[in-house]
């Protein structure tokens, strides 16, 4: 990397040719106040607050300068200290921006800026102009009276996780944060990933489900993954008291880059599902509360008779499959049987270098929220879209041609005009598969993988189809169904489901984030799930468990 | 020795940054062994301040006429004017009103109430007339030092007047300056 000299406070010194001043101040340490600018989001310099100043009384943004030789910059004269205030009055004095009765006071890029800059009053009378709050999205609050109109929203939204909901309608003082055209942020085609929510630095757009559970600051943070799809996202957990307060996703996760969905940022705050907290044994057809010793006795007994078949759901952590496994040997089954004989040859990323994207039978803003986003993201870097599907698909409208199932060969075979085609897909009917085969090698497949540690089932052996036995022992968090003719059922399950009453012995266990242990992706990425919240006090995990029936 | 006077008083507030100068605890007796006289305060017997004092202390926002005359009255009074909290720095909590009229907010304070029955709007002289726009103190008069916080954390208005009685201009940075 080519190297220039240039002139900070005075000093002289080289930086890398192609970076910004911010970032090079940034890197020497150099404190520069910034609003608009987000180390994850293309800089636009809207705000004014990083301006430096490269000649006496010239002021320019310093996200969106890049370093020159010979540039001489001020980044601490009068001039610069005076122009950083008078920005921030001028965004203090628009809207409302009082802080006391904010929720998210104390969690404010805006108000801390304040702060740095010893903003003690405001210098400009305030504007009393009443602003809409639109309450109509499931997860998502929108002030506009605390909204700065620095865009931030509408870079994730578009350019990071590609749905392109948001933008700004009118111009100057009237310009307004808009979804779509100018409907609703509920009504609109917002599929409620949150980043938006994730890069306001104010209280305009905040979560509803996190709403006065207490601020980022007060709360710990855990880095972990998400495990309720095979993509295994990087999820950052801030929990207060055993409770979870929000949910962001980990910029630094190579496989989502921040980008979460809904199922995984706002799923586990909107969960009201009942959890089972003590095991029970059926006493005089009834489910009645035991000890563990008691249930664990009982359950060892029913194993005993050497007539029982497992189940176990591929959303659970390796070892516990494992563990699984060595209880029960080869009479073990996966719930979320299937078969994928194409393989997986592609990455998500390289979704994004594709030119022709086949999406086959799949919801992706439904299901797979982050593969569709990454999906998005390339259609706006003009890859070709072409959407298999019976039914109706949300990536439909963004698609250049559409195909029922039928005609699946057809979409191939265009997709294999392309230089690098990538096939997304998730059945494994046979019709699918065959003709996928035939094109093995000629495109990148990525199989949607049906539960989140599905390839890790496979790596420790655990396989499909069993032979039906009398007694049947099912270890997954969510059980709806039992299978018909069974004499006992053993459930090691988490919450209350039509099912549970039909069982013989219950085994409390956790939920993903009380859980810990390895997974591995759709793409074959083994990661860490860590544990965030303690579970309920009479709640074991699945390995403790386990091990009690191993005799271990 | 010669007495600093201080006075304060309130306009469209809550009291409750008058709690923290009571929430000076030990630290008031410290200030008046250092030399400071409360002149006047509502907390107070007295509550007019003499002609002249040292220290004006003003909580909440300028809400009615009466309260412009206040605030007049005290800047005349005080050689320094301190606006704390941020009703009386920022217009605060109290600027609400601001985005109805007059009229619809007397209307639903005083008839609309879900709790009220037969509910009038009082007329009393006593009582003063709203402005069209609730404002900060320092829209009305000169303001010479601000101490926002809602209320202001009673470290802050101890650190202020101890600043001004020893001489020095306060400057409130880190944990003393806060808006909420």
């Amino acid at each position: 990397m080519a190297l220039v000299n240039i002139k900070i406070n005075g000093q002289t010194t080289q930086v890398e040719e192609g970076k910004t001043v911010l970032e090079v101040l940034k890197e020497m340490g150099i404190d520069v106040p910034v609003l608009c600018y987000h180390p994850k989001l293309p800089s636009i310099g809207a705000c004014r607050m990083c301006v430096v100043e490269t000649r006496p009384g010239v002021l320019q943004a310093s996200c969106t300068l890049p370093v020159s030789e010979g540039l001489e910059i001020q980044t601490d004269s009068q001039t610069v200290k005076k122009a950083r205030k008078f920005v921030l009055s001028l965004i203090f004095s628009e809207r409302n921006h009082y802080c006391m009765y904010c929720e998210m006071s104390s969690n404010c890029e805006l108000q801390d800026l304040g702060y740095s800059l010893g903003m003690d009053h405001f210098e400009l009378p305030t504007y009393m102009t009443k602003f809409p709050v639109d309450t109509t999205h499931e997860y998502i609050l929108l002030d506009h009276n605390r909204c700065i109109l620095c865009r931030r929203c509408i870079r994730a939204c578009s350019e990071v996780a590609g749905h392109n909901v948001l933008g700004i309608s009118q111009r100057g003082i009237d310009s307004m944060l808009t979804a779509d055209l100018n409907v609703p942020l509920g009504e609109s085609s917002c599929v409620s990933c949150g980043l938006c929510v994730q890069v306001c630095p104010t209280g305009a757009l905040t979560d509803k489900r996190s709403a006065y559970l207490g601020t980022r600051k007060e709360s710990e943070l855990v880095k972990t993954i998400c495990a309720n799809c095979s993509v295994g996202c990087g999820i950052e957990v801030y929990k207060k008291a055993n409770n979870i307060v929000q949910i962001l996703g980990d910029w630094e996760n190579p496989i989502n880059n921040g980008v979460l969905c809904k199922l995984g940022r706002y799923e586990p705050l909107s969960d009201v599902r009942e959890r089972i907290t003590q095991p029970m044994i059926k006493k005089n057809g009834k489910l009645e509360p035991v000890k563990w010793e008691e249930a664990i006795d009982r359950a060892k007994e029913i194993l005993a008779e050497g007539e029982t078949a497992g189940y176990i759901s591929a959303s659970l952590p390796l070892e516990v499959l494992s563990k699984f496994k060595d209880l029960l040997g080869d009479n073990v089954g996966l719930l979320e049987n299937t078969s994928n004989p194409v393989g997986n040859s592609g990455k998500l990323s390289d979704i994004l270098n594709a030119d022709k994207i086949v999406v086959i039978g799949v919801d992706l803003d439904k299901n797979f929220g982050v593969v569709g986003s990454f999906v998005k993201r390339a259609i706006f870097n003009d890859s070709e879209l072409i959407v298999v599907d019976d039914r109706t698909n949300s990536l439909s409208k963004f698609a250049r041609l559409l195909y029922q199932m039928k005609d699946l060969d057809k979409a191939i075979g265009n997709a294999l005009t392309g230089n690098n085609p990538v096939i997304i897909y998730s059945q494994t009917d046979s019709s699918i598969i065959d003709s996928l085969s035939r094109i093995s090698g000629k495109a990148k497949f990525i199989w949607l993988a049906p539960a989140p540690n599905y390839l890790g089932a496979k790596k420790v052996g655990l396989n499909g189809n069993i032979i039906s036995k009398k007694n049947i022992y099912i270890v997954a968090p969510y059980i709806d169904k039992l299978p018909e003719g069974i004499n006992k059922a053993i459930l090691q399950t988490s919450y209350y489901t039509p099912a549970v009453k039909s069982a013989d012995i219950i085994l409390p266990s956790p939920i993903w984030l009380e859980e810990e242990g390895t997974y591995i992706n759709l793409e074959g990425v083994e990661q860490r799930l860590t544990r965030v919240l303690t579970p309920p006090k009479d709640v074991r995990s699945n390995i403790e468990i386990l091990s009690s029936l191993l005799g271990r | 020795m010669k007495k600093i006077t201080i006075a304060t008083d309130w306009l469209d507030g809550c009291s409750g940054c008058h709690m923290s100068i009571l929430d000076m605890d030990e630290r008031l007796v410290e200030l008046i062994k250092m030399g400071v006289e409360l002149n006047a305060t509502p907390i107070t017997d007295f509550k007019e301040p003499s002609e002249e004092v040292d220290i004006g202390i003003l909580e909440g926002a300028v809400s009615t006429d009466h309260h412009i005359e206040v605030v007049k009255n005290m800047r005349n009074k005080c050689k320094l004017l301190v606006a704390i909290g941020d009703c009386a720095v920022f217009g605060g909590i109290v600027t609400m009103r601001n985005y109805f009229p007059v009229e619809e907010l007397l209307r639903r304070g005083y008839i609309e109430t879900e709790s009220t029955v037969d509910g009038k709007i009082p007329t009393s002289p006593e009582i003063g007339k709203h402005t069209k726009l609730v404002k900060a103190v320092n829209q009305i008069v000169k303001v010479d030092f601000y101490i926002p916080g809602c209320p202001p954390r009673a470290d802050a208005i101890y650190y202020v007047l101890r600043e001004l009685v020893e001489g020095r201009k306060p400057l409130l940075v880190g944990d003393l300056l806060r808006y909420d």
